[in-house]
């Protein structure tokens, strides 16, 4: 059996999570700016 | 159009994914062989399922875009393909993190490992081809083509690697057959599978509004392509 | 030209394939400085190969079949683009297309134009590879004339319709590339395994499931790059 070995398990999550993280704010923040350019045109 | 409408599916995702994730890492038992380095499958694997769902979709859009000219499927093909991708280098990166406690090498040309880095490239193509094609329906239509190409690559890849590999040993994946180890393994791909359905819908939304811009610009730019 | 339409009855597509490619083939010839300068450019891809893996004999002939494939994919970038290009250049896809020929004919000549012209480069970079890094065949030089063959073929299938792709595009040099190469990954692995078993021997029979798969890729690739060729090629 292999001993320890969590800093590879954190690593391999918190990698994941960074990932899903920063894609997740990038739709977020690009999608607000869309919607506020749509919205100073309408205006 | 209003964006980022609905928040019940991205809560559903996060919930899942903490309830998967946090009884990966605390309550499922230790592995025998491997010790708690195999936790890693619970955010591993279901990247792989959710990667392998997103170019499937990718694929199908674009064959019906080509049947059909609806830019709605290419929008998409195209939302589906980049979330594809984005699942795929978390697959890769944990999947390297994985082979160097168990094989002890961070790379093993492992046929699903290697179809994964193959898969990875073929569709950053098509990302990056879609950025140099202006005008929308012929992106549309060669994003397609390539799309489609790159998919039925996929399984030529993985046989040929497994036969290219036969040679050397293969290596095989730990059966988790336990019950306790299976259910958040579940959790974790349905809390995956909420964060790309909501992903895909932004996406989605996102795609729908440049299009609208890229058609309501006096299209001096589309023009250019034509060196 | 008499190409299609001036007999009453249209040509079958055999013989349109034929026409096409044989006024290709004309334009090429004319062009064979740019030939010439692909085949040179494999050549010394070939030399520097041998530059990475240092002066070791040994080394060098273990993986001269590796290098010999990767020279004539190294090469087939620049046939295909520069192939693509000319057409562009002289808007002649436009008029081919325009003259109610079916794209399944269009591509096919291209795309037999381009395997022509791969296979004609690696029949060429064989003896020198052989010379270069003290290599020898086990197996006889028709089994090594069908792997490149059907090796080359495979390039050419994806490789035509990517080049008609990106042919018009500003970024054409790194696309293609970028596009075609993850795609023949599998071709490049069965070609080069099936030429090392030329290099070594093959004892254990294994030549022929490479070769099925190498038949499988082209099977496939050649089916589907000729019913989207169509959509790639239209306005």
């Amino acid at each position: 059996m292999i001993e320890g070995g969590w800093s590879f398990v954190w690593s391999a999550f918190g990698i994941s999570w960074i990932t899903l993280l920063g894609y997740g704010l990038y739709l977020f923040f690009t999608a607000s700016a869309l919607n506020n350019e749509s919205e100073e045109e309408q205006t | 159009m209003k964006l980022l409408t609905g928040k019940i599916i991205p809560i559903i995702a996060l919930g899942l994914l903490f309830a998967g994730h946090y009884i990966g890492l605390f309550i499922a038992p230790t592995e025998r062989m491997m010790g708690d380095v195999y936790r890693i499958i619970y955010t591993h694997v279901p990247a792989a399922w959710i990667c392998l769902i997103a170019y499937t979709l990718t694929f199908f859009a674009s064959v019906y875009y080509l049947f059909r000219n609806k830019m709605g499927a290419d929008i998409f093909a195209e939302a589906s393909a980049e979330i594809g991708v984005m699942f795929n280098a978390i697959l890769l990166i944990t999947g390297s993190i994985w082979g160097k406690p168990t094989w002890g090498v961070w790379w093993t040309w492992d046929p699903r490992l290697t179809t994964a880095a193959i898969m990875f490239f073929a569709f950053i193509g098509y990302l990056a081809l879609r950025r140099f094609i202006n005008d929308p329906e012929r992106r549309a239509t060669w994003g397609s083509v390539v799309a489609i190409l790159a998919f039925i690559d996929l399984p030529l890849v993985w046989y040929s690697v497994k036969w290219w590999n036969s040679l050397h040993q293969l290596q095989s994946t730990p059966q988790t057959v336990d019950a306790a180890m299976v259910t958040p393994l579940r959790i974790s791909a349905f809390a995956f599978l909420f964060l790309y359905i909501w992903m895909v819908q932004v996406r989605y939304q996102i795609g729908v509004k440049r299009l609208e811009q890229e058609q309501a610009l006096p299209n001096p730019i589309a023009q250019g392509e034509q060196s | 030209m008499s190409l299609a339409e001036s007999t009453n009855k249209s040509p079958s597509l055999v013989q349109t394939v034929w026409l096409i490619l044989q006024k290709d083939l004309r334009i090429e010839w004319r062009q064979r400085a740019r030939i010439n300068a692909t085949a040179f450019f494999a050549i010394l891809t070939l030399l520097l190969f041998s530059f990475a893996a240092g002066p070791q004999a040994a080394l060098l002939e273990k993986q001269a079949p590796g290098y010999l494939w990767l020279a004539i994919f190294l090469a087939s970038v620049l046939a295909l683009s520069e192939s693509m290009r000319l057409e562009n250049d002289n808007e002649a896809l436009e008029g081919l297309r325009l003259l109610s020929t079916t794209p399944v004919a269009i591509f096919l000549a291209k795309a037999i134009l381009n395997s022509l012209m791969l296979w004609s480069l690696g029949l060429l970079l064989l003896p020198l590879s052989i010379a270069f890094y003290d290599a020898h065949m086990e197996l006889g030089l028709h089994q090594a004339a069908l792997v490149l063959f059907l090796g080359t073929t495979a390039i050419s299938a994806p490789g035509t319709l990517y080049a008609t792709i990106t042919s018009k595009l500003q970024a054409r040099e790194v696309l293609l590339p970028l596009l075609l190469f993850p795609v023949l990954i599998p071709g490049l692995l069965a070609s080069v395994k099936a030429m090392t078993l030329i290099y070594t021997g093959d004892p254990m029979q294994q030549l022929p499931s490479w070769l099925a798969l190498l038949f499988g890729f082209n099977l496939i690739y050649w089916i589907v790059g000729g019913l989207l060729f169509g959509r790639v090629i239209e306005e």
